[in-house]
């Protein structure tokens, strides 16, 4: 019936003795009081020694019983009601156990590894179970893996699941699987117990709070979190949160982990030209004491750079590698930095693409694009573009493959396959730049799904022409890097057409805007490309922006914007189910698609409407895919893959404040395997009776302390009885006189 | 002036109690002319009553007015005023040397017998002392001078508490001595038998005399409001007694108030004016308070 979960205060049961010992002492250093007579003392302690004596022994059993109180209360007993929960039905319990997976949990501190800790506690929450009991096991990654979803009473299968277990290559998000596993427990009418093990990283628990507002450009290895966490918009609702559900969070990494990782990396220029020079700027995240850092740059398997690098008190730091002239093709680069405890995110993957000249593609007819081919081939110069007209009815995918930006002049409405063909593009990192004309009515936009915003008018101004000041929205947007307009210039055209559009689609904005806020360019981002649409025509039938000294640059911007667009895929993020023409675009015959580890990859076939594509399920390894062709003796690099960034990040959470970041207030918090064992036997076992003894001996020692103050606080003194006066005439009556 | 009564009063003192006067509420019998009346009816112009002539009387004071009306011979009898002889009665036995922090109660006695006796002088009337433990230790006869208050006073410092007391013994004793009615002034913790004491007293009261009692007695005698236990040593007798106040103060003030009625009441029934002391009052000031009263009920 009975434990005793800190039995080392047994031996304090001996100082139920105090109470007696002082009792002895306090007799033996008792003083000596000379009186005047003692006749009086030895009437009343005659009456008295009755009541005196009762006092006494009363005393000094509430003394002893208070020091029995408070030594029964650190020795922390436990009831055990098991008898009496089966006779009421309510001694089997169920659990569920959310175990983070997130490649944060292989973190390795000397001979400890955080992973193999948190897997050690899971099974002893397991084995600690009776039969009879029931468990289910969700892991906890990017979103949630039910991998046990059900509750099931046969335990060594849950035992056999998290043996056979292995830290993820992704990050984690915590709530989904508390969700899961909270929906499992709820139907559920025993005692229920709810495990969170995790290595302590903050970065998990943030899904428990409503995403912030997100920024206008968002950094690049924060993207896919935050789409991944779309789901935790709102704040975490406990309101299902059963009274008998206990949740208790085992943290058992490192207290203060020491870690550093290449976060991101940014090539100048963007668009790499054979044997030009380009620089490599890399993002470097560090946790922990402050140290130098060495990172060093590979390109094709060699050595080619190493920086030693400090961080700053945020523990950021960026380090910045000049890249060596390549030849044309693509060429495998690897950032790697020293080794530490979380070796995955030591190494950062990405692939530079040379080209040798950046193919442009125009659609319309000569008359149409007459402006815009001379924009992109002014002559005179050795232009980096090549650019190459079709006209609308030749558009097709054979036409748009390897076309860094295609730009559409007066040549829509398109052709069923022709628009399919250029949405594909779009999606697999492509720019499509339509400038509209006479060819087309608004209707003939009702078709496209791409677009940032639908036309609803087409605004005939006649002769009336209206002067429009040209606005970028954004001076920061990446579309004008490098471009530089003269300080106080505010480009002007006059325009005699334009379309006006409805309200922006998602993922859409004004790039350029003319005075009032109307729109002249809009951008949306589609799959990994952009689309961008002009208000006015690429020729000067609808206004003289062809003309004006603003066409050139905007139109060699958005080329090499493009460019730069095809070139951000120098690396992905691992993921799931990932469209392959998204990544490499079509696969020759008979090519093969070999993973990191050398393994051929699995294509699934996906329809999607009328599209079929290949999908990827699972890219979790991090390093280079690789396409093999028979007819091509040496492997091709497909796609550089690199596990997510945001969990290098290896801050600890404050275990104080869980319970407000969950809002979950019952909240029980355990730091080492140990502690939640003791948890563990503690909710088993039964109640800890430690806070209702020591409220039973906070309660007896205001009895004790009545009890030896009732005496002489009762009675008035005998003056105050007798009411002397100054004289010495007694005027009252004494009770007894 | 008083060497010896300058050790227990100071000059303010002596200053505030200089037009004071202390009166007795029953007639006395002096050898003076003063304020107080005598017993003796002659040398008066104040009417006291009539008797019956007898042989042998002074035909002068006969009442001719009575005589013409009533054919009857009587004599004129007129009050005479007398001085007051008071006598100090001092307990000095060795539960008078107590004290909780106040003086002690043989102390504290002494300067209300200075206080009372440089009254007395000053006011023409005659003081004399009784000390007494066990037994009469020091007697002075009644004499008007501030020398003989002196030498009462010297003689109350020279003594100190000691012995165990016999207060009803000593009482009995001094009523025998004093003859003359008188003003008799006890200052006692009355620590004794009562009843014993009570049956001295009455002896007084059969005499004729005033009777005042100064019942003095230390405040934690009276309260019992010790802090902790202790070992109790009777300072008389020397048996101790191990108590804890805390546990027995109420039950101890019950049998305090029983002793004390023991002597309020028949002191009211006798006519002897018994006056409760704490030594934590300031003597002077309690003097001055009592005569006053004193004064406004004998008017």
């Amino acid at each position: 019936m009975w434990s005793l979960l800190n039995p080392l205060f047994l031996w304090a049961f001996a100082a139920a003795l105090i109470p007696l010992i002082l009792h002895l002492w306090q007799r033996q250093r008792i003083v000596v009081m000379p009186f005047s007579t003692v006749r009086f003392l030895k009437v009343a302690q005659q009456r008295a020694s009755s009541r005196i004596r009762l006092e006494n022994i009363l005393l000094w059993l509430l003394r002893t019983l208070l020091v029995l109180l408070l030594v029964m209360a650190f020795t922390m007993p436990v009831l055990r009601l098991t008898s009496l929960r089966q006779l009421v039905g309510a001694a089997r319990r169920d659990i569920a156990i959310v175990l983070d997976v997130s490649y944060s949990m292989d973190y390795v501190s000397g001979q400890n590894r955080v992973w193999l800790a948190a897997r050690d506690a899971a099974i002893a929450v397991i084995e600690a179970m009776r039969p009879g009991d029931r468990a289910c096991l969700f892991l906890a990654d990017e979103d949630v893996t039910p991998l046990i979803a059900q509750l099931t009473p046969d335990l060594s299968l849950v035992l056999g699941q998290i043996r056979s277990l292995s830290p993820g290559t992704t990050t984690a998000q915590l709530r989904p699987a508390v969700e899961a596993a909270l929906a499992a427990l709820k139907e559920s009418r025993r005692e229920k117990e709810l495990f969170i093990i995790t290595d302590g990283q903050k970065l998990p628990w943030n899904s428990f709070q409503p995403l912030p507002e997100q920024t206008d450009q968002p950094d690049k290895t924060d993207r896919a979190d935050a789409a991944a966490a779309a789901t935790a918009a709102l704040p975490f609702d406990t309101k299902d949160i059963s009274a008998d559900t206990a949740i208790i969070a085992a943290l058992l990494g490192v207290a203060s982990p020491d870690n550093s990782a290449p976060l991101d990396i940014e090539i100048q220029p963007t668009v790499l030209m054979p044997e030009t020079p380009g620089q490599l700027a890399v993002k470097l995240l560090h946790n922990g004491p402050e140290q130098s850092l060495n990172v060093s740059l590979a390109v094709n398997g060699q050595a080619a750079s190493q920086r030693s690098v400090s961080f700053e008190k945020d523990g950021r730091a960026t380090c910045v590698f000049a890249l060596p002239p390549l030849k044309l093709g693509t060429h495998a680069a690897l950032i790697e930095t020293s080794p530490d405890g979380l070796m995955l995110d030591n190494s950062f993957y990405f692939l530079l693409r040379i080209h040798e000249k950046l193919p442009v593609l125009c659609v319309g007819t000569e008359e149409d694009a007459f402006f815009l081919m001379r924009a992109l081939n002014p002559g005179g110069t050795d232009s980096a573009i090549t650019a190459q007209r079709i006209d609308p009815a030749a558009l097709g995918a054979d036409a748009l493959a390897g076309a860094a930006c295609v730009f559409l002049c007066n040549a829509v409405p398109l052709e069923g396959q022709a628009l399919l063909a250029l949405e594909q593009y779009v999606q697999r990192g492509g720019v499509a730049v339509i400038f509209p004309g006479n060819r087309a009515a608004i209707a003939d936009y009702a078709n496209w799904t791409c677009l940032p915003a639908k036309p609803v008018n087409l605004a005939d101004f006649g002769a009336d022409a209206q002067r429009r000041v040209l606005r970028l929205v954004k001076r920061g947007d990446p579309l004008f890097q490098g471009m530089h307009l003269p300080s106080g210039t505010y480009p002007t055209i006059a325009v005699t057409r334009e379309l006006q559009w409805d309200k922006l689609e998602t993922a859409a904005e004004v790039v350029i805007a003319a005075e009032r806020e109307v729109p002249m360019l809009l951008r949306r981002k589609v799959g990994n490309g952009y689309v961008l649409a002009f208000s006015v025509s690429a020729d000067r039938r609808w206004s003289n922006l062809p003309l004006s000294p603003f066409f050139l640059p905007i139109i060699h911007q958005v080329v090499f914007y493009g460019a730069g667009v095809e070139q951000s895929q120098s690396f992905i993020w691992t993921g799931r189910n990932l469209v392959l023409a998204d990544l490499v675009g079509a696969l020759a015959p008979g090519t093969e698609l070999r993973d990191p580890a050398g393994r051929s990859v699995t294509l699934r076939p996906l329809k999607n409407g009328q599209d079929n594509s290949l999908v990827i399920e699972a890219v979790t390894q991090s390093g280079f895919y690789t396409q093999h062709s028979p007819a091509r003796s040496q492997a091709e690099p497909a796609f550089a893959v690199n596990v997510r960034r945001s969990e290098s990040d290896l801050t600890r959470v404050n275990p104080a404040d869980l319970p407000a970041l969950t809002g979950i207030s019952e909240l029980d918090v355990v730091e080492s395997k140990e502690d939640l064992l003791r948890l563990v036997k503690e909710r088993r076992l039964g109640r800890p009776l430690a806070e209702p003894l020591l409220w039973l001996a906070f309660l007896l020692a205001g009895v004790e302390l009545f009890i030896a103050n009732r005496a002489s606080r009762k009675s008035r003194t005998l003056t105050e009885q007798l009411k002397i006066d100054l004289t010495g005439r007694v005027k009252g009556v004494a009770a007894g006189g | 002036m008083a060497d010896g009564i300058s050790n227990l009063l100071s000059p303010q003192e002596l200053q505030r109690l200089a037009h004071l006067s202390i009166q007795s509420r029953y007639v006395v019998e002096g050898t003076l002319a003063g304020r107080h009346r005598s017993h003796l009816k002659g040398a008066s112009t104040e009417f006291a009553d009539h008797r019956a002539y007898v042989t042998g009387d002074d035909p002068k004071r006969l009442d001719w007015k009575v005589l013409g009306r009533t054919d009857r011979y009587y004599i004129r009898r007129y009050e005479d005023e007398t001085n007051l002889r008071v006598y100090l009665i001092i307990d000095r036995s060795a539960s008078m040397s107590y004290t909780s922090g106040p003086p002690m109660k043989y102390l504290y006695a002494c300067r209300l017998a200075a206080s009372l006796g440089y009254v007395v002088v000053k006011a023409r009337d005659s003081v004399g002392l009784y000390l007494y433990s066990d037994q009469i230790d020091f007697q002075a006869g009644a004499r008007n001078s501030f020398a003989h208050l002196n030498n009462l006073v010297k003689a109350l410092s020279r003594s100190q508490p000691t012995s165990t007391t016999q207060t009803a013994k000593t009482l009995h004793q001094v009523a025998e001595a004093v003859r003359r009615r008188a003003l008799i002034i006890l200052f006692s913790d009355l620590l004794d038998d009562p009843p014993e004491i009570i049956r001295a007293l009455a002896h007084f009261r059969k005499q004729h005399h005033d009777v005042i009692i100064f019942h003095i007695l230390d405040p934690l005698e009276l309260d019992f409001s010790f802090k902790q236990g202790a070992r109790f040593i009777d300072l008389e007798t020397g048996e101790t007694v191990v108590a804890d106040p805390r546990g027995m103060a109420t039950v101890y003030r019950q049998v305090f108030a029983q002793f004390l009625e023991q002597y309020r009441k028949p002191c009211a029934e006798m006519n002897i004016d018994y006056r409760l002391v704490r030594t934590d009052q300031e003597p002077a000031r309690f003097v001055r308070s009592f005569l006053e009263e004193r004064k406004q009920l004998s008017k």
